[in-house]
């Protein structure tokens, strides 16, 4: 017995040093492969790029520890990001108003989700599916598949341009978003609760463990960071754009799963979230810089999917 | 073959017989030169404290895992199969406590799942249902072919599960803790279908943690000790004493896990703590029920009676619905468990693995589910405060484990029980309310849990036991309420129950 308790720790630590392991090498290997992937410029470049996946994927480690899923991230940043822009033009001119808009409807769009998903019982997986074709719909609608212009400066600033301490924006935001996240996932009593509910929902409810709100809440955190991503998007463009953040949640769920969480609940970290949304974005950047058809880059990606997922199955 | 041959002793050869097997995983020993025989006919008990080499054998039986050495022969011939399939047509047959039946599929789908094709060409569903009611009505088993299996009840789930065990030509019937979530009634369908079997000269190898039924269906039983052969008995020359020391072995045959639970102190209950009145919902009939502190009440009733539902009703699980509900005096509406425990409720429930615990989890985060909040200060959970009341929980309840940091999916029966009983533990509960706490749990671990019980109502608590294991009921309560179709039919004290036996008695007559 104590062996086996022993054998799945082993596998636990071999899965996550692999994952390293696998991040440390495509390093090594872009640096040599071209002379640009490890400069400063491209190091920010890829920041950047991650930012956007490695937000959502923290919201969508809580989804599915808790034993949920979230297809409709990528519309509701399209839907935050649009109402952001709209509001600033139709109320005022104030950075805070955008930003509160695009959080709120972030926020509104999960909570619909968790009240549909519990109150309905169904699978959040449709739920979100539908939200998804919702969400995207009302964004074409409200603009007439049109961008909405922002010409706030503020508001690039703080969420698209400026820097901090000389880092780039988006990078301060996933940085923030990620140690709360690590905080709230892996040091309060909620965190805790989200691992039972997705663990052994009935087992948490009878220990009087609120299963239905903590997933609620977790939706509600995954559509609130997809609407943050929405403001990091849209002030990098000066514009929202009805098209954007499609394909972005299956980008996200795979951070997710290769930073090892099981797709059924209760396992998986925010730090193995981070790696599986770097190892995505450097593999991007990397295998642009030395030139490989975007085509194969795809494949390649679903490569990555396969080997990982297996092995860390066993 | 010969049914009256069936004699223990009889110069027939065994159907099967087991010689020198032995079995390791790593480094670890499971078997040691066990030998095993099984007449034609007989029904041979299995006994043997979870880790005694029981399961390993069993799974050398069934094929599922590759012997190292020794031999095993059908029928005297040597046979060497390797697969479950080998297994099974040497005509023998495994029931396994983990059901293998498809929730969604009916009785008679899953009786005849994998068989169809070969009896009726194409699946047709009503020679299907008719061959399934014949074959369960010649059974004895009370089951409806037509009903899915998903939506019943646990023990009838089991009762299809050894139904399709039975099916084609079985010739030795392996049962594997038949009875760990069976009450009185199907214990009885369950002993009378095996009767039937071992008429026909099925030999029957019957794994239990109840020593009872040992002597009531066995003729012979084999012990098991830390993978080795510890004794053979007839069960004509043995005592439940004598078997308990053979399971415990010579360094703790000082403690018979059953008996050595302190006997309730009679008289002084503390003042009522629960008192449901005319209470009624969807399963609950008009139950009235009081509960005083630091006394140990049993619930003894036929499964689906509703004596789990009494306990979900107290835990705030169910709705009260008409009726009242009265905690300490007070009338309360609980809404959920999560109200319950703030009154001091606490719950082990039926299905440890579906309700009681995480199983990938940690011995720690399972121990510190119902207790979040006090661990929570502004948010943060305090982590240090947990293990320690994970590490105390593990110290006190003795839970044999390399640290609270393992998943308790790899600990055994008992020592997972025991990490439920710990989630509870620290504060110890005002109400502690008990489903079947000692399904599937070795003797050793079953007598410590006794103990906790016993423990909980000496420092206050109101314990409420539901148990289809009579003798247990007898031995540990104050007093015994007979449910029936969800009402309380009758109640007696300690004092009033003269034994086990007597117990029995008692609940078949409360049914008519």
């Amino acid at each position: 017995m104590d062996g086996i308790a022993t054998t799945l720790r082993a596998r636990a630590f071999s899965a996550e040093g692999l994952l390293v392991g696998a991040l440390v090498a495509l390093v090594v290997f872009f640096s040599i492969a071209s002379p640009v992937f490890l400069t400063l410029g491209n190091l920010e470049n890829i920041g950047r790029q991650t930012a956007l996946v490695s937000i959502i994927a923290v919201g969508m480690t809580f989804v599915i520890v808790s034993g949920e899923f979230d297809l409709s991230v990528g519309s509701t940043l399209a839907l935050a990001g649009v109402i952001s822009a709209i509001a600033m033009k139709e109320i005022a001119q104030y950075a805070a108003i955008g930003a509160l808009a695009g959080l709120a409807t972030g926020a509104a769009v999960g909570l619909l989700n968790g009240i549909l998903t519990t109150r309905l019982r169904i699978p959040s997986f449709l739920i979100t599916l539908g939200s998804l074709s919702i969400a995207r719909g009302i964004v074409m609608l409200i603009t007439d598949t049109r961008p909405v212009v922002i010409t706030n400066r503020s508001y690039f600033a703080i969420f698209g341009e400026g820097h901090f301490l000389g880092v780039p924006t988006p990078i301060v935001w996933t940085v923030v978003v990620i140690l709360g996240g690590i905080i709230a996932l892996h040091f309060t009593g909620f965190g805790r609760a989200v691992y039972a509910a997705g663990g052994n929902p009935t087992a948490a409810r009878y220990s009087g463990i609120p299963v239905i709100r903590v997933k609620v809440i977790s939706l509600t955190l995954a559509g609130f960071l997809a609407g943050l991503a929405g403001l990091v998007l849209s002030a990098r463009a000066h514009a929202a754009r009805p098209d954007v953040g499609a394909g972005l949640e299956l980008d996200a769920i795979t951070a997710v799963i290769l930073g090892g969480a099981a797709l059924s609940g209760g396992r998986g970290t925010v730090i193995g979230t981070l790696i599986g949304s770097l190892i995505i974005g450097i593999l991007g950047n990397g295998l642009v810089l030395i030139g490989v058809d975007p085509s194969i880059q795809i494949i390649v990606k679903g490569l990555i999917i396969w080997l990982s997922v297996s092995m860390s199955r066993g | 073959m010969n049914a009256s041959a069936a004699a223990v002793g009889s110069p027939e050869p065994p159907i099967v017989s087991f010689r020198g097997i032995s079995k390791s995983f790593g480094a670890v020993r499971a078997l040691r030169d066990v030998s095993f025989e099984l007449q034609a006919g007989e029904v041979h008990a299995l006994l043997g404290q979870n880790g005694a080499g029981k399961s390993t054998l069993i799974k050398i039986l069934a094929g599922v895992l590759a012997r190292d050495g020794g031999t095993i022969s059908v029928d005297g011939r040597d046979v060497d199969y390797r697969t479950p399939s080998g297994a099974r047509s040497a005509g023998i047959s495994v029931v396994y406590q983990e059901l293998s039946l498809v929730p969604s599929m009916t009785v008679a789908d899953n009786l005849f799942l994998n068989r169809e094709p070969r009896r009726f060409g194409i699946a047709r569903r009503g020679e299907i249902h008719q061959s399934a009611k014949r074959f369960l009505d010649e059974h004895g088993f009370h089951l409806d072919p037509k009903a899915i299996v998903g939506d019943l009840p646990f023990a009838y789930r089991q009762l299809t599960e050894i139904a399709k065990a039975l099916l084609g030509d079985v010739r030795i019937l392996v049962l594997d803790e038949p009875t760990s979530s069976l009450s009185g009634g199907e214990e009885a369908i369950l002993f009378k279908a095996v009767e039937e079997v071992t008429r026909r000269g099925v030999g029957v190898i019957y794994v239990t943690h109840r020593l009872g039924e040992v002597f009531r269906l066995a003729q012979r039983v084999t012990v098991l000790r830390d993978g080795q052969n510890a004794a053979t008995f007839l069960t004509k020359d043995s005592s439940i004493a004598s078997l308990v020391s053979a399971i415990l072995g010579p360094a703790a045959s000082a403690r018979p896990a059953q008996t050595t639970v302190p006997r309730p102190v009679a008289g002084e209950p503390g003042p009522a703590v629960v008192q449901l009145t005319d209470v009624r919902n969807d399963r609950l009939k008009g139950l009235s029920l009081s509960l005083r502190a630091g006394e140990v009440v049993g619930l003894a009733g036929m499964i689906g009676s509703g004596r789990t539902e009494i306990l979900e009703t107290v835990f705030g699980l169910r709705r009260a619905g008409s009726g009242e509900y009265r905690l300490r005096g007070k009338p309360v509406v609980l809404g959920s468990s999560i109200d319950a425990i703030r009154h001091g409720i606490a719950l082990v429930p039926e299905d440890r693995h579906l309700q009681g615990l995480v199983l990938d989890h940690s011995i720690e985060r399972n121990i510190a589910m119902p207790r979040l909040k006090q661990l929570t200060h502004f948010g943060i959970l305090n982590r240090d405060a947990s293990s320690r009341r994970a590490r105390d929980a593990v110290d006190d309840l003795s839970i044999k484990t390399p640290g609270i940091r393992v998943p308790v999916r790899g600990l055994s029966g008992g020592n997972q029980q025991k990490v439920v009983f710990g989630k509870w533990r620290d504060p110890t509960p005002a109400i502690l309310l008990l489903d079947e706490p000692t399904v599937g749990v070795d003797v050793g671990a079953r007598g410590q849990i006794y103990d906790l019980i016993r423990r909980a109502a000496s420092q206050g608590s109101a314990v409420l036991v539901v148990s289809s294991d009579l003798g247990e009921l007898a031995m540990l309560c104050d007093r015994v309420a007979i449910v029936v179709d969800g009402q309380i039919r009758s109640e007696f004290e300690r004092a009033a129950i003269e034994s086990e036996e007597h117990l029995h008695q008692l609940v078949q007559e409360a049914q008519g």
